[in-house]
């Protein structure tokens, strides 16, 4: 353990009791934080002092910690996930902080994705939109068919794969002018899209998930790709082109 | 499904808005074309600039092309306005503290804003240049020593002016020649210039200036934008997409805010 001393912070933090109720932005000071701790566990001594101080403690969606659930959604200093690139908040580490620094802790904002409590917002309009886009038919006719029975080129396969490490942590929606869940939802769309197995109900797909992605209220695609920098997951805007295409093609068979 | 289901989608509206976007792309390069014969001076360049704009606005295909460039103008700024509208009700509450300069760049952030400023430049400029040329029975005709003009570019002695059905007709020895050709290039060139308009060749020339400036952003942002709206968005491509967007929201503008200042500048 280094002995030198940790940082001091101010902390801007959104607290509201809950959905009927009307946030704002209460004033927090932290002292000694070490540059070692992710910023979840910076919250977590926050928590402490509060309730040593016989206050609430400051709600927080997190599960796994390391970067694969994508629940730990939070506006950091004006932009998702904070000022780190790659990483989702349990990632972010205090070494991207200065002693004195004043830091924003705000939820995702976005119509779709009305705040629960504190930091926590309800993102089940991702969950509707999974759901909207259905199922995907596999024969198996009284056996398991062989996992390579049907070969994929090597380079589709890789997009497919790529696309299908989006985590539905919302930071695409959290930060684009517009509240749009595009990338989000081009990359649900573009990980069937892309192999032979998503073909079958492929034309459904898009129009149901394109259809609920409305229906929820997120806004529309300005092509401004602040998504693509936000993203944890890297997730490009070459599956919003896709989705684009791929939504012209139901239309155009569909009617 | 029936049509206004399919403009429903968000979707459907980014193609629209790009097809839309895109053709007025194509507009603004055939409109830079013939406006930069302004730049020939005397009376080469009158004549010229003269037999073309009479040329683009009686020829009926042409004629029909403007109608829909503004009845594209009108769609791309109707649904333009929907999808403001509709995205800023999409955030609900606004952060607190936001930085949106971190992942997104100025002109892809004031899309909204530099399309208003345009839609405005578009109405005065269609008050200023297209309206007059268009029902302005007054409007100045082309005329030199040898008499005034008629449309088809022959210059009449001794001729007189005189309207017919709210249209100007030369008149020589008494006989109707025929539709007289009007001077669009002096206009303009009076438009900006201080000896003539005043202040308000300033004023003018200073608005034109500053709106192409909005065309520039626009498109700095909206070439490139609307091929990804259509879908066309592949790593061989994306570089020469992007530098073709950049060049054309430099080169146009410039060369648009080019006659304006020429004009007010070759004239104090
Ligand atoms: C000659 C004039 C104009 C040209 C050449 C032009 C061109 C374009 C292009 C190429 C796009 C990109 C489309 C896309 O991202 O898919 C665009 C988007 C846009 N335009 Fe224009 N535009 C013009 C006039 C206007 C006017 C008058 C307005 C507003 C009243 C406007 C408002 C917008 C807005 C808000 C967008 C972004 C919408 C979106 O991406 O969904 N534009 N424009
Ligand atoms: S696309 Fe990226 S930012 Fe959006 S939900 Fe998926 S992982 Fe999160
Ligand atoms: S807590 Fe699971 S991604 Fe952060």
């Amino acid at each position: 353990m280094s002995n030198q001393a940790g940082m001091n912070l101010t902390l801007k933090v959104w607290r509201q009791k809950d959905g009927n109720s009307k946030g704002k932005i209460e004033t927090y000071k932290l002292a000694d934080i070490s540059e070692h701790m992710s910023f979840l566990e910076m919250l977590d001594v926050l928590n402490e002092q509060l309730i040593s101080e016989g206050k609430e403690p400051v709600a927080f969606d997190h599960d796994c910690r390391e970067g694969i659930c994508g629940s730990c959604s939070m506006h950091i200093n004006g932009e998702p996930h904070g000022p780190d690139r790659g990483v989702t908040t349990c990632q972010l580490h205090m070494r991207k902080f200065k002693d004195g620094d004043t830091i924003y802790v705000e939820p995702f904002r976005a119509k779709a994705f009305p705040v629960i409590k504190d930091l926590v917002v309800d993102r089940s309009a991702f969950d509707r939109i999974i759901q909207a886009g259905g199922f995907v038919s596999v024969n198996t006719s009284g056996n398991s068919q062989d996992a390579n029975a049907i070969p994929i080129p090597k380079a589709e396969a890789d997009k497919a794969f790529d696309a299908a490490t989006c985590i539905g942590c919302g930071a695409c929606v959290a930060s684009c002018k517009n509240a749009s869940a595009m990338l989000f939802v081009s990359a649900k769309v573009s990980q069937f899209a892309l192999l032979p197995q998503g073909q079958v109900e492929g034309k459904e797909r898009v129009l149901n998930m394109v259809q609920q992605m409305d229906d929820e209220g997120f806004g529309n695609c300005t092509n401004t790709g602040a998504c693509e920098v936000e993203c944890p997951k890297g997730i490009s805007l070459e599956n919003i082109a896709r989705m684009n295409r791929e939504f012209l093609k139901a239309k155009i068979h569909k009617e | 499904m029936s049509k206004s289901a399919i403009l429903s989608s968000s979707i459907a509206k980014k193609w629209l808005m790009a097809l839309t976007g895109l053709f007025l792309c194509l507009f603004l390069v055939g409109h830079l074309a013939g406006n930069l014969q302004l730049f020939i001076d005397g009376w080469e360049g009158t004549v010229m600039f003269n037999n073309y704009a009479e040329f683009m606005s009686s020829n009926p295909a042409i004629q029909t092309i403007a109608w829909i460039t503004k009845v594209l103008i009108a769609v791309h700024a109707i649904l333009a306005l929907v999808l403001v509208v509709k995205n800023r009700r999409a955030r609900g509450t606004k952060y607190t503290y936001n930085r949106p300069d971190k992942n997104a760049s100025f002109s892809s952030r004031t899309m909204g804003w530099m399309g208003t400023l345009l839609l405005v430049f578009i109405v005065v400029h269609l008050i200023n240049f297209w309206a007059p040329m268009h029902y302005d029975g007054n409007f100045p005709i082309q005329m030199s020593d040898e008499g005034y003009y008629t449309a088809d570019g022959i210059a009449h002695a001794g001729s007189s002016l005189q309207m017919v059905n709210g249209k100007m007709h030369v008149f020589s020895g008494g006989v109707d020649s025929g539709r007289a050709l009007r001077d669009l290039a002096q206009v303009t060139r009076d438009f900006f210039s201080p000896k003539e308009n005043g202040t308000m060749a300033l004023a003018m020339t200073i608005l034109y200036v500053i709106s192409m400036l909005a065309v520039a952003f626009h498109l700095a942002h909206g070439f490139s934008s609307a091929f990804q709206s259509l879908g066309i968005n592949h790593k061989k491509y994306n570089g020469i997409i992007k530098l073709t967007g950049k060049l054309f929201a430099l080169i146009v503008p410039v060369a648009f805010a080019a006659i304006p200042i020429y004009l007010y500048l070759t004239q104090v």
